[in-house]
């Protein structure tokens, strides 16, 4: 199989804030990258870094207390990180957008739905204004809100939490982005809506051929939707593969932690926790992050942080003990 | 038969909705809880599940006895709770505690965490200053805190530490009946297992019953023995919850598990249309028909009756799914 080319390709991305108590690490060397119709979940806990990681590459990182100290941020080969802000202005919303955990709060409570799409639209595009409403009700359609037209002069609080999700969608492609970045896309949303929503969004990503970076602590949400699966622990990247391999045979133990601790429908016993707490990312300890709660640590785990090396084909794992082995 | 320690009976709540700024007057009626009969054991857990606005957080706060009950009863060890008569509130709120989905909202910060929880102890009184120290430094190590954190504050504990410490309060006056609501679900993976590992060991050792309200239904399966679905203001289906889980009777809990998604073990999906309609505004006939792949003339013009379709299984349905595993 011969993969095409990445859409968005980042390379040992570091984000790091600087506050009064010091450096917080909270994205540390990071690397991964997301190709046409292909799904990519970054999956972690919260403070693993998982948001931060898709804030840097919109761009919206706030500065200060946040800098992004090292690496790259490709899109189609444009390192991002040395943008002037005008120009990544220009980009974001067009050819990479994102979508929130909670769009009550990412859509503008005083506006109508129909003015702040028009107004992305017409950012982006040389269209006149009926020409940009025409394009919003469209993609409202498209993500399938019934009675589109009457929505349009809807404000948010008038919306359902589903509808909201759907016109934070419709907003989002309705430049049709190349890159999709959905941070948390169904957290707010009850069970039998989720499903909904991402029945919606496979449709699509068929439909535009887009790449999907999907930020989550959901592994039902992993399951369903990635193509690859990226797992993220104290702001290091620490497995990444298919998710075929994540499934059938997760490498790192913390990984392999995470999967048991969820619990499955016919399971009454045996759930078992991780004990104790992420470390602290401001003066991290040296040697492993994830030690202290390991099951399997060796005294060689303390000393120095083991590498992202192969463990398969596509397949990496940053564990000293697989290191070992393989 | 044994009396259950809690029984409902057709209980319902209903919310004035009111309109106008200074001469305020009633123009519709919020029916958030609808007829719900259900009983608990002691020492079983009764999950009850359902979406937002379904009506199960109103619920609980009616067994807790924070909101009086429009009509219907609820009897704790046979005693009607809302009859002076035959219950002293305050008394009744000794044997009933609860412990809520936020733990960042749900713990005073400016006290410690040892005030937090000695706090129900002082007011029920009939402790020593020592006594009660003692008890609070005992019940921090039941739930698994450093009794030597006694004297520090909320906001140098982590989510999943906070709602230990939620725990350790509800237990302090040695209820029989918990109602916890979401306790869960603000919590990282990890840390959920941790919780539900520890409510089950409390339960084993305690005796202790609990109402778990939850979204979740893998969480819900795993802690509960017996479950409620919650529609609209009604149970749906109740039963044991092996029996819920692998032959489910009502089309809504069908629905319910199919979005759940478990990978390994996937269901043929059923996709429901739309979202929950608003309980101001309840559909004629069977309150589900709106939204039910299986609807049929007589779902749209008469309510179904909740009838027994299986030995301690029921469910409100015209037309129960039957067949299936069990």
């Amino acid at each position: 199989m011969d993969a095409p080319a990445p859409l968005l390709d980042v390379r040992g991305l570091s984000t790091h804030f600087f506050t009064d108590r010091g450096r917080v690490r909270a994205v540390e060397d990071v690397s991964f990258s997301v190709r046409p119709g292909e799904v990519v979940a970054v999956v972690g806990e919260s403070g693993s870094g998982k948001s931060v990681t898709s804030l840097s590459v919109m761009g919206l990182i706030p500065s200060p207390p946040g800098r992004i100290v090292a690496g790259e941020i490709l899109l189609e080969g444009q390192d991002l990180t040395t943008m002037r802000p005008r120009a990544l202005q220009a980009l974001r919303g067009d050819r990479i957008a994102m979508i929130f955990q909670d769009p009550m709060t990412s859509l503008d409570p005083v506006f109508r739905v129909e003015d702040q799409m028009v107004e992305t639209i017409l950012r982006h595009r040389d269209v006149t204004r009926a020409q940009a409403r025409d394009i919003a009700l469209a993609m409202l359609e498209r993500v399938h809100i019934p009675d589109a037209a009457r929505r349009l002069s809807a404000y948010p609080f008038e919306l359902s939490g589903g509808l909201r999700q759907r016109v934070m969608i419709a907003m989002a492609l309705s430049l049709k982005p190349q890159v999709l970045i959905a941070d948390e896309p169904t957290t707010a949303l009850d069970v039998t809506v989720q499903a909904q929503i991402l029945r919606l969004l496979e449709e699509l990503q068929d439909e535009f051929d887009m790449g999907i970076v999907l930020i989550t602590h959901d592994f039902g949400v992993v399951e369903r939707m990635a193509d690859r699966v990226v797992v993220m622990y104290a702001g290091r990247v620490v497995e990444t593969a298919d998710i075929a391999d994540i499934r059938s045979g997760a490498t790192h133990p913390y990984t392999r932690a995470l999967l048991a601790s969820r619990p499955k429908l016919g399971q009454h016993s045996g759930l078992s926790a991780i004990p104790g707490l992420p470390p602290n990312l401001v003066n991290p300890p040296p040697g492993c992050p994830f030690a202290n709660r390991c099951p399997e640590v060796i005294d060689a785990c303390w000393l120095g942080l083991p590498e992202l090396k192969p463990v398969g084909p596509r397949h990496f794992d940053r564990c000293l003990r697989n290191e070992a082995a393989s | 038969m044994t009396v259950p320690l809690l029984q409902i009976d057709n209980l319902a709540k209903a919310f004035p909705v009111n309109s106008g700024f200074l001469f305020q007057r009633q123009v519709a009626e919020l029916k958030a809880v609808d007829g719900v009969s259900l009983s608990l054991g002691p020492g079983e857990t009764l999950g009850l599940v359902g979406e937002s606005g379904c009506g199960k957080s109103t619920t609980g706060k009616l067994v807790m006895g924070l909101l009086e009950p429009s009509s219907g009863k609820i009897r704790f060890e046979g005693r009607d709770v809302f009859d002076t008569q035959e219950t002293d509130l305050r008394e009744y709120r000794r044997s009933v505690q609860m412990v809520f989905q936020d733990p960042y909202s749900s713990l005073n910060p400016r006290k410690t965490v040892a005030e937090i929880v000695a706090q129900p102890l002082e007011i029920i009184g009939g402790r020593g200053r020592k006594d009660t120290r003692g008890r609070v430094l005992e019940l921090l190590d039941m739930v698994g805190l450093d009794p030597n954190h006694a004297n520090r504050y909320p906001h140098q504990f982590s989510g999943g530490q906070r709602q230990r410490i939620g725990i350790a309060r509800a237990l302090a006056v040695e209820p029989r009946l918990i109602v916890l609501d979401e306790p869960v679900s603000a919590l990282d993976l990890s840390v959920q297992a941790q919780i539900i590992n520890l409510l089950m060991r409390l339960q084993r050792d305690l005796g202790v019953s609990y109402l778990f309200i939850s979204h979740d239904l893998t969480v819900v399966e795993y802690l509960s023995h017996r479950v409620a679905v919650m529609y609209l203001g009604r149970i749906v289906e109740t039963a044991e919850a092996d029996a819920l889980f692998r032959n489910p009777q009502h089309p809504y809990t069908e629905a319910l598990l199919s979005a759940v998604l478990s990978g390994e073990e996937q269901r043929d999906e059923v996709l429901l249309e739309g979202e929950i309609p608003s309980p101001m505004n309840v559909p004629q006939g069977c309150r589900f028909h709106t939204r039910c792949p299986y609807a049929q003339a007589r779902c749209r013009s008469e309510p179904p009756a909740f009838r027994n379709v299986a030995p301690a299984h029921a469910a409100a349905c015209h037309f129960p799914l039957g067949g299936g595993g069990t």
